[in-house]
């Protein structure tokens, strides 16, 4: 092992080093609730810590190993989620004032896996409200903060999980991702987070923001530790009617394939509803560069315009949220953020034709980019945020407000919300700094199902590059 | 605009209608100008699906 502190150690370090019974789940539980002590105050990670029961969860997972029980290959290790993923008879509260202090009516099929595959819950982790918010912003608990620079965003809306990876709180955390809500905060915060493909991962008793979009998904430090934890989490389920029935590959077998032999799209998109910032476009650069000397073959591609699949999202969501929020937002408006209440308002009145017609769309627009931009790639690798990390204040809406500041908020999903409307597997993995030392997301994107292969190359690249190695001080 | 009110049982002033309806427009422009150049009498919500199925790598 590389490090004497068990925190800093990766998921897979840590998960082989208790199923070898070098050390126990208890230790690894203690390392991260010494961590959580240092770093809740800084960056506001935690909703919910459960501490005595996670020491004696841990203490179970220990001895279920002693009596040569092992559930899985995540047997003992501690984790935390978004606090979206219902646990039957706990307190949910999706990051809102509305629900906090609704209780769980059923456990989520995600933390069920979990379980199953033997993980330590540590607690529930911070969110934008309701899943609504690309930058860690919440009125109601308190904005998250940037384990690296304590006032500029986490990226959302899973902010809690980017943190709390980053700041080496938990192994990993599970996110979902509605237009970018794990790989923002994932590119934000300086961690690996998977947004698999549409119908990989079930959504069953995980907090919707649109049916349509959702996505479940893990982040981590490591594509390793992701692989992982993907591995557990996917597959059908009966209680999510879009799961797939496709098999779940062993990702972490297929790692260590390389990338020579492979196409890979560079896309710097120079126009679209944001402009690329020419530092993060470097570092994108660089990254293809590094892939290159690996053996990749790379290759420019261009992009179709996105603004169209970016505003059928926009129709989806608005519709879909303001159809599940409207007994809400007709009894207790009060109790949203305002931004988060004006932004489902237009669901109201869009025709319903109209949001039709978008889901109409996705079938054709998900068979137009694979038959240009990626018709002759394995992949296609972009920036996840097109522009330096802002700071919270910078791009606090419900205290500042006015055009440019939506306009900032609103573009941290340019190059991310299309792939939910996609629906195909797009990964972030860090990639460098930016000139304030935040970190930068590089976004792979593949063909459905196409996971494996995102993780090889993710691996790859993360084998030639020491990014996911540092840890903020 | 009042109809649509109604029909909805909403209620919104002047100025945030106006706001809302100029975030509707735009929306909707993107959708029906998608939708005029590729849809067609037998396009389907549920093609989504069989298409992700359908372009995995075999």
């Amino acid at each position: 092992m590389r490090n004497d502190d068990i925190a800093l150690w990766s998921l897979s370090e840590v998960a082989d080093a208790i199923a070898a019974r070098r050390i126990s789940s208890v230790e690894a539980t203690e390392a991260c609730l010494a961590r959580i002590e240092v770093w809740q105050p800084r960056v506001n990670a935690f909703l919910r810590l459960y501490k005595d029961k996670a020491l004696a969860q841990a203490k179970a997972m220990d001895a279920e190993l002693a009596a040569g029980k092992r559930r899985g290959p995540l047997h003992g290790v501690p984790m935390a989620h978004k606090d979206m993923y219902y646990r039957k008879g706990e307190i949910s509260t999706g990051g809102s004032a509305i629900r906090k202090d609704w209780r769980a009516p059923v456990t989520a099929t995600a933390l069920e896996k979990l379980d199953a595959a033997g993980v330590v819950e540590l607690g529930f982790l911070n969110m934008a409200e309701f899943a609504a918010g690309p930058t860690g912003h919440n009125v109601h608990h308190g904005h998250c903060r940037n384990p690296w620079d304590q006032s500029r965003v986490t990226g959302g809306s899973s902010s809690g999980s980017g943190a709390s990876v980053a700041a080496r709180l938990v192994y990993g955390a599970l996110g979902s991702d509605t237009g970018g809500s794990i790989r923002l905060p994932a590119a934000a915060c300086g961690v690996v987070g998977m947004k698999a493909t549409y119908g990989r991962v079930s959504r069953a008793g995980a907090v919707a923001r649109s049916w349509t979009l959702d996505h479940v998904g893990p982040l981590t430090r490591t594509i390793r530790d992701n692989a992982r934890v993907l591995a557990a989490i996917a597959g059908h389920d009966p209680n999510d009617s879009t799961t797939s029935e496709k098999p779940v590959p062993d990702y972490e077998a297929a790692l260590e394939g390389g990338v020579a032999g492979l196409t890979i799209g560079l896309a710097l998109p120079k126009e679209g509803l944001v402009p690329l910032d020419p530092a993060i476009g470097a570092a994108v650069q660089a990254a293809a560069d590094a892939l290159g000397k690996l053996g990749a073959r790379i290759t420019p591609v261009t992009l179709p315009d996105f603004t169209a699949l970016y505003r059928a999202a926009e129709v989806m969501v608005k519709c879909e949220a303001a159809a599940m929020h409207r007994p809400w937002m007709e009894k207790t408006p009060d109790l949203y953020a305002n931004q988060v209440r004006t932004r489902m308002e237009a669901g109201f009145f869009i025709p319903a034709t109209q949001y039709i017609d978008a889901l109409r769309l996705r079938a054709h627009f998900v068979k137009e980019f694979l038959s240009t931009s990626m018709d002759s790639v394995d992949a296609v690798i972009l920036p996840a945020i097109p522009f330096p990390l802002p700071t919270i204040e910078e791009t606090d809406t419900e205290q500042k407000g006015g055009p440019a500041v939506l306009k900032m908020v609103a573009g941290f999903t340019g190059l991310t919300r299309p792939f939910n409307t996609l629906g195909l597997p797009a990964l972030s993995v860090p990639c460098g700094f930016d000139k304030n030392g935040a970190p930068i997301g590089l976004q792979l994107v593949g063909r459905p199902f196409d996971e494996s292969l995102l993780y090889r190359i993710g691996h790859a690249y993360q084998g030639a590059t020491d990014f996911h190695q540092r840890v903020p001080t | 605009m009042d109809e649509i009110l109604k029909l909805q049982g909403l209620k919104y002033d002047a100025k945030r209608l106006a706001e809302i309806a100029a975030e509707v427009e735009v929306l909707n422009d993107a959708v029906r100008k998608a939708a005029e150049a590729r849809l067609t009498f037998d396009d389907e919500p549920a093609a989504f699906a069989s298409v992700m199925e359908r372009e995995a790598r075999k």
